[in-house]
């Protein structure tokens, strides 16, 4: 994963009429890595993806990608993006072949490299058993597949991919997923919106979060579970739960509560964050005559912190 | 019952009322009557005859004109909105019966539209202070137009309950008003001719005849009117009850398949017949990248090659059915007027396909919503939209073709003195003035479809017709009656104005369009 920057996006504002739906965002993203968009429903998130992708002019900031602003120079830009909507927009009488076929020379590829390319992206999405296949007789999944392989015909170096896996069945989720891994590992960026936070948490790199059109947090995904997550907090697994040890680790210095999970054999103890050696926490373990099986900082998952860092209810 | 069809009714009286075609469409019609009675007075004050009855017959022609294009749109949308948006499988399982539906979604309709003709009553009746005309005539006609409307709708609703898509219904509806009207006398002519018997078709279309609207407003226009006219509205109701009757007869069994939740529009008939591609497709040229767009468009929404020899073959045989009647019937087909035939069935034919391509060029991205997707590409919007035009021109080819023959035929009997006329200033004016309404008009039909789900067509020829009327008033008003080459002259600017007006609007349109998928 390189650390360079593919694109910056810095105080972007948008207004449609007198509803503000992007206000002043600013967040990068990182060449040949995948990093999550994420927010509640009209938190701004389309409307930057549509900026992103030239669609919309950037009212107010500055959005610059691969060293060109897309307001002046969005032409140029266009040829290194792929776009996919959070619709299926797609020629539904032609083949997959004719439709991939259609867009690569609108990107204005040449015959040999299209048939090249086409192969190459069939291949990758899993659908060269169906090149010939009419895209109205797809399945939904099918569809996702083939409308992915469109933004990808022209070889782009950033994919900009608005709720790509909505929709789609779990087995079609997750060999979406794969998909984009395998695309990350062949040096694409991808920029993914989704509702989908599990998913998401072990996908991306980094991730941006989006609420009422500003961003709550910008950075990696660790960063973010670790920002989110109070500091002393240690998940401690057993083999079975014992009194003992649950007193050794009340009596510890810096003690600030603890809870049992008995069905998963869990203690979640917290200290003061000046009295965080977790190193006592295991003496009190194996000194009372526990058998550990795992012991880690209790990290907050994405959902959690995504949860905290929106407000509850419907943007007026 | 009359739950489902207060709801029904209310929500399409909340829709129209949300709509600003419905207030726009009103105060085109009021507009164009009030126009009308200022041009009436005019010809009073000049020492014309009988003005009154001259406006009452211009707007009674109107109301025709917009009962056949507006109206007739209007009405075919009343089931196949719904099965096109995917909505009335939602109706079905409320257990709305398919008779709370047709009255639901027709009556508003039908509402809607008598209102329209209502509203002109006060205006109209300004007539009878200009003489020539009673009010007992224009009660008589509006009873006539109102009667005709509830069987156009009906008919129309059939037609709606019948088929999926809107454009299907209209072209079926138009086709068989066309035959009723026309085919009728023609074929009782043919057969009549051939097997010496007209099969009863010559009644059926004197049938036809005395029960049209327009047999009933020539009487009622008739100086001589005294008497009601109860024959033409009377039976255009009750063939409109039955046609309403035999809409509610088949509506489980054309729309028994709705509802299933899939990709609206789609019918499970389609679905499986489209898992294999046509064979129509197969072996097509791969697009090259300067005119990728224009390969699309060609192939895939003009019908490609394919479609280009089924419309050549149809004009031959539309031209090879008139050849062979004229021969029947005993009468001598000249030279000339082969030649006239094919240069008049190929000018129409390109004409009507341009016309229609126009209205589709755009429609179609906007309602896969595809348009933003292909504005991605590299290709400027100015350049799609070229490359599109491109295949909607080269859709025209066999019309040209078929008029390009027929000039051939006649090229021998050609001398350059013929084009001498078109030399003259005042005809090059003229071809001036012809080509600024051509590129009006498409422009136009581009325009509107950019916003219509359907209509864009017949609303720019009604559109176009109120224009050129009120063009001549506003030059006449001006005084510049007198001047031929004045008025050319001015109105080709200001069409070319209006086109340089519409180019911009379309763009605008095409990049707001883009941003909204």
């Amino acid at each position: 994963m390189s650390d360079s920057l593919c694109c910056q996006v810095q105080q972007l504002s948008h207004l449609y009429k007198t509803h503000l739906a992007v206000n002043q965002v600013t967040f990068d993203i990182t060449s040949q890595s995948i990093h999550g968009f994420v927010g509640p429903n009209g938190a701004g998130k389309t409307t930057t993806l549509k900026v992103l992708a030239t669609l919309v002019k950037p009212q107010a900031g500055k959005v610059t990608m691969f060293g060109m602003d897309i307001a002046t120079q969005f032409k140029s830009v266009r040829r290194r993006i792929g776009y996919m909507q959070d619709h299926f927009s797609m020629y539904r009488k032609m083949t997959v072949f004719e439709y991939l076929d259609f867009f690569g020379a609108a990107y204005g590829l040449s015959q040999s490299e299209r048939d090249k390319t086409i192969t190459d992206i069939l291949a990758l999405t899993d659908m060269s058993g169906r090149r010939d296949d009419l895209i109205t007789g797809l399945s939904r999944g099918m569809q996702q597949r083939v409308s992915l392989a469109r933004a990808l015909v022209h070889d782009p170096d950033l994919l900009l991919l608005d709720e790509p896996a909505s929709g789609l069945d779990p087995r079609a989720r997750i060999e979406l997923m794969e998909i984009l891994q395998e695309l990350r590992n062949l040096g694409k960026t991808i920029f993914i919106s989704s509702h989908i936070l599990s998913e998401l948490s072990t996908l991306c790199d980094y991730v941006t979060i989006l609420d009422r059109g500003e961003v709550k947090y910008s950075g990696t995904m660790g960063g973010l579970v670790k920002d989110q997550s109070p500091e002393g907090a240690y998940r401690i697994e057993l083999e079975a739960l014992i009194p003992e040890v649950e007193a050794a680790l009340k009596a510890l210095p810096g003690f600030v509560s603890l809870e049992a999970e008995p069905k998963t054999n869990v203690y979640r103890v917290r200290l003061e964050s000046t009295h965080g050696n977790p190193e006592c926490l295991l003496d009190a373990v194996f000194k009372n005559g526990g058998q550990l099986i795992s012991f880690r900082e209790d990290l907050k998952q994405l959902s959690e912190a995504f949860m905290d860092l929106t407000q509850p209810g419907v943007r007026s | 019952m009359t739950t489902g069809i207060t709801a029904l009714f209310v929500r399409s009286l909340r829709e129209e009322h949300r709509k600003p075609a419905t207030y726009m469409v009103r105060f085109v019609v009021i507009t164009l009557i009030l126009v009308l009675l200022m041009s009436a007075r005019n010809q009073y004050r000049w020492g014309g005859g009988a003005p009154g009855l001259a406006v009452f017959q211009s707007v009674t022609m109107l109301n025709l004109l917009f009962i056949g294009l507006i109206g007739l749109g209007y009405f075919a949308t009343a089931i196949t909105e719904e099965k096109e948006d995917g909505t009335l499988g939602l109706l079905r399982m409320t257990n709305m019966s398919p008779l709370s539906i047709l009255l639901g979604k027709s009556t508003s309709r039908l509402i809607a539209f008598l209102i329209l003709l209502a509203t002109q009553l006060p205006f109209v009746s300004l007539a009878v202070a200009l003489g020539g005309v009673s009010l007992k005539q224009i009660f008589s006609c509006y009873a006539i137009l109102g009667a005709f409307t509830f069987l156009l709708g009906n008919l129309a609703l059939l037609f709606s309950v019948i088929f999926r898509r809107t454009s299907t219904v209209v072209s079926v509806t138009v086709g068989i008003l066309l035959f009723l009207i026309f085919g009728v006398r023609i074929f009782a002519a043919f057969f009549d001719e051939l097997i010496g018997t007209d099969l009863g078709l010559r009644t059926l279309g004197q049938g036809i005849s005395a029960i049209s609207p327009a047999t009933g407003l020539a009487l009622v226009f008739d100086l001589q009117f005294d008497k009601a006219v109860f024959l033409q509205p009377l039976s255009n109701v009750a063939i409109g009850i039955v046609l309403f009757l035999i809409s509610w007869a088949v509506f489980d069994v054309f729309n028994q398949g709705e509802g299933r939740g899939a990709t609206p529009g789609a019918s499970r008939k389609k679905a499986i017949r489209s898992t294999t591609p046509p064979k129509a497709f197969g072996g097509l040229p791969r697009p090259s990248p300067s005119y990728a767009v224009t390969w699309r468009e060609f192939y895939f929404q003009c019908g490609g090659v394919k479609r280009l020899w089924m419309s050549l073959l149809f004009m031959l045989i539309i031209i090879g059915a008139i050849a062979g009647i004229t021969s029947v019937i005993g009468a001598r087909f000249t030279l000339e007027a082969s030649s006239g035939l094919f240069i008049l069935i190929g000018l129409s034919a390109a004409g009507l396909r341009w016309i229609f391509e126009l209205g589709n060029v755009f429609k179609y991205e906007r309602l896969l919503q595809t348009w933003s997707t292909l504005t991605l590409t590299p290709k400027s919007i100015q350049r799609i939209a070229l490359e599109k035009l491109l295949a909607s021109a080269v859709a025209t080819l066999p019309g040209l073709l078929v008029a390009g023959f027929g000039f051939l035929l006649i090229m021998e009997h050609f001398r350059l003195e013929y084009l001498e006329p078109f030399m003259e200033a005042e005809t090059i004016l003229l071809v001036v003035y012809g080509v600024a309404w051509f590129l009006f008009v498409s422009l136009t039909i581009v325009y509107l479809s950019l916003w219509l789900r359907w209509g864009a067509i017949p609303i720019t020829f009604v559109g176009s017709f109120i224009l050129q009327i009120f063009m001549t008033i506003v030059m006449a008003l001006l005084g510049m009656g007198g001047s031929f080459e004045g008025v050319i002259v001015l109105w080709s600017f200001a069409l070319i104005s209006a086109c340089v007006v519409l180019y911009n609007l379309i763009g605008r349109r095409l990049v707001s369009l883009a941003q909204l998928e």
